[in-house]
């Protein structure tokens, strides 16, 4: 038992205890990750690019302090990811944080390494006030130097840090060649698949002539073609691939006019040239339950409203098969694809990589879409319909994808983002060609995604209610169960027998 | 520990046959259950993924106000009543009687979660669910349970009228819950690393998220002890006087 004039040193002595202990942890610390895919633990990609590294890396972390808890919690969470990168490479890695907002000199030291300015909303002094603010890194290897303009939270903070280290790293970069001519993609109009791309290769159009020289390319990519390819063309890649190259093709089989309301066959040569390969694109349209949206226009009395309605003709797609192209995917969207077969003999390896889900069908063309059609579960009778492909032979790939749109973002107005996995899928097929797997893991580690599976909207109902329902009628139940043995308890001592 | 665990079953059986837990209970089951299956706006459905983020995030709010209704009687009732004098002459100590209560409080909001497994059930059989953030989830909400159930039963060992304990309770729980993350964006330096490091959803976010930090488990053991050992302090002081 306490006396009155030891309780004051007994307190004191607590919060003493419990003060150096926070100070002490914050010191030594471990990190478990509980993550299915180990999303915040540093990736063997890194462990291996960090093992490989000699000179010393300095990374200056541009952070601004005193801003809204959560960007606190992204400069302590950089913090904790450059302690990992630190300690795996040998305190090869060393940093440093600096608040630019300090000093004007600093400032202008992180508006010249590219250190992107952000205006935060804070309070301060009981008004609101918009802040200058900075979040973001450069990091030099001996004379060059990288620079991560802006981490935003819940940004991949290790995709960014490990592709800068790399990007350093990597000698020379190869080149990897668009094939251009034949109405493609320009390289102008796929951000996203040539900013993956920038961090190992160089990407570049080429145009398939009589003096082209493609022997400087491990791979190629052909990227939604949209008119017929002369035969001398084709034999040129033909050549290319019996020196051992890989090609990428992006294939429209299929073409639909929405403003027609109707899908045909396209024919631009590549789809029977690849058969003669080994992969069959079918001229068909294929569909599943688990799909986009396209949003129509309803009349409802005398207002027109729009309305998103689902359409199996965007499935999107989370089935892939186990290989290093599609390792760590989450979901892929695609527009009017067609399903893929094997027509090659046994010198070919086949391996399909992305499939439909359970639910799915096919459609021959010509097509009529039918927009305001309610789908059923029986319309989709097929399962696992392969829409990308690898077949190899010899010394080459070639990976296939039935739909040429799916990594294209456009240009001017036009311009959309696409699903992240969809670029990440093309990177990682040119990765793979090319025999550098490094940073695929890591990418696709970037945006995993969980979509829920396409379940009827009576289905949907159900579940919701049930949920929401369920564990009140449960602890309801126990309420009246106990009260009623209560209540018999009391009625039972109330009774003459009761002793 | 015999006389701890007879405490904490006495209290827990004291909640299960009050109205006012069931009345409490079904509040958060209700809340919970809206916010993350039946409001169109950040609902499972809406944002067609398979997490139980949703969930976490309401219960992150729910449970900070549910937890101070359910302690604020704990102690302050025993004063009021005067049956706190009874339990002193028993042979337990202060810190078995803090503990005791803390621990049926606990069980209490461990039930409450458990009735919640259906959300997660249901949502691991219709998309790829992340287990082990589901499962760090969990444990982040009881670890932030905790933290406020030991920072209730103080509030309500300096107090006899529940009310009192209850605001005191909340404004306690405010600090944690939100004003240290909002005063920390004022000052710069130690203070201000201080007063992030005392913000609760800081630690709370970096457990659901998945990852469980050293850090985060030795904070939430601090706030829990903390409280505990402020509860028997009131008591040892309110014996002296």
């Amino acid at each position: 038992m306490f006396k009155k004039s030891q309780l004051k040193y007994y307190i004191l002595l607590v919060i003493g205890i419990i003060v150096l202990i926070n100070m002490l942890a914050s010191r030594f610390f471990f990190r478990l990750d509980f993550t299915e895919d180990q999303r915040y633990t540093l990736s063997e990609t890194t462990k291996d690019i960090m093992e490989g590294i000699t000179e010393p890396v300095t990374v200056t972390a541009y952070f601004s302090e005193g801003l809204q808890p959560q960007f606190d919690q992204l400069r302590n969470d950089f913090k904790d990811i450059l302690a990992e990168y630190a300690s795996l490479s040998n305190r090869q890695v060393v940093y440093e944080f600096v608040n630019p907002n300090e000093d004007q000199q600093l400032e202008q030291k992180a508006v010249e390494a590219g250190i992107q300015t952000v205006m935060i909303e804070a309070r301060e002094k009981d008004q609101s006030t918009t802040k200058k603010a900075y979040m973001g890194a450069v990091i030099q290897i001996g004379e060059a130097s990288e620079t991560i303009p802006f981490i935003q939270p819940g940004a991949q903070m290790e995709y960014a840090l490990t592709t800068a280290i790399k990007k350093m790293t990597v000698p020379e970069k190869a080149a990897v060649g668009f094939i251009s001519g034949h109405g493609e993609a320009h390289l102008s109009e796929m951000m996203q698949v040539t900013q993956g791309l920038d961090v190992l290769y160089v990407p570049e159009e080429v145009e398939l002539s009589d003096s082209v020289n493609l022997s400087k390319y491990k791979t190629i990519a052909w990227i939604n073609p949209q008119d017929t390819i002369p035969e001398e063309h084709l034999a040129i890649v033909d050549a290319f691939l019996a020196q051992g190259g890989n090609l990428f093709v992006a294939l429209n089989k299929v073409d639909a006019q929405l403003n027609q309301g109707m899908g045909f066959s396209k024919y631009t040569a590549l789809g029977k040239w690849l058969e003669g390969k080994g992969i069959k694109v079918e001229d068909n349209f294929v569909m599943d339950v688990n799909c986009g949206s396209v949003t129509v226009q309803q009349r409802q009395g005398i207002f027109t409203v729009n309305r998103p309605i689902n359409f199996p003709y965007l499935p999107i797609l989370s089935n892939f098969a186990e290989h290093p192209i599609t390792s760590g995917l989450g979901s892929m969207v695609l527009q009017f694809a067609s399903s893929l077969s094997f027509s090659g003999d046994s010198t070919m390896n086949y391996t399909p990589l992305v499939f439909t889900s359970d639910k799915s069908t096919t459609q021959a063309t010509p097509v009529y879409f039918n927009i305001q059609k309610q789908w059923e579960e029986s319309d989709f009778p097929m399962s696992k319909l392969a829409v990308a492909a690898m077949v190899e032979s010899d010394n080459s790939k070639i990976v296939v994808i039935s739909d040429g749109d799916m990594a294209i973002n456009g240009s001017g107005d036009e311009i959309r983002q696409v699903q992240p996995d969809n670029a990440n899928f093309v990177v990682n097929a040119i990765d793979f060609m090319s025999d550098d797997t490094g940073l695929i893991q890591l990418r696709s580690k970037q945006v995993k995604m969980r979509p829920l599976d396409q379940i009827d909207d009576a289905d949907k109902q159900i579940l919701k209610w049930v949920n929401f329902a369920l564990p009140i009628m449960i602890i309801l139940g126990i309420g009246i169960y106990r009260n009623q043995k209560r209540k018999l308890i009391r009625l039972k001592r109330k009774g003459e027998s009761y002793v | 520990m015999k006389q701890i665990w007879i405490i904490t079953k006495k209290e827990l059986k004291g909640y299960f046959d009050s109205l006012m837990a069931y009345i409490l209970i079904v509040v958060f089951l209700g809340l919970s259950g809206f916010f993350t299956w039946l409001y169109g706006n950040n609902d499972v459905f809406f944002i067609n993924r398979a997490t139980m983020q949703p969930f976490f995030g309401i219960a992150y709010w729910t449970l900070f106000i549910f937890i101070p209704a359910l302690t604020m009687k704990q102690i302050a009732e025993e004063y009021k009543t005067g049956t706190i004098e009874l339990m002193l002459t028993k042979p337990v100590s202060d810190w078995q009687i803090v503990t005791g209560k803390f621990l049926s409080t606990f069980l209490l909001i461990v039930v409450s979660l458990i009735l919640t497994l259906p959300y997660y059930i249901s949502i691991a059989s219709i998309g790829p669910i992340d287990h082990g953030s589901v499962w760090t989830g969990y444990l982040g909400l009881l670890l932030m349970s905790a933290a406020y159930i030991s920072l209730g039963i103080f509030a309500s060992s300096i107090t006899s009228n529940q009310i009192v304990a209850f605001l005191l309770a909340l404004i306690i729980g405010i600090f944690f819950q939100i004003l240290f993350g909002i005063i920390a964006s004022a000052f710069s330096g130690v203070a201000g690393d201080f007063l992030s490091y005392m913000d609760m959803r800081y630690h709370y976010q970096s457990i659901t998220r998945g990852v469980v930090d050293s850090k985060n488990l030795i904070y939430f053991a601090s706030i829990i002890m903390m409280g505990l050992m402020a509860s028997e302090l009131s008591l040892v002081k309110r014996n002296l006087n």
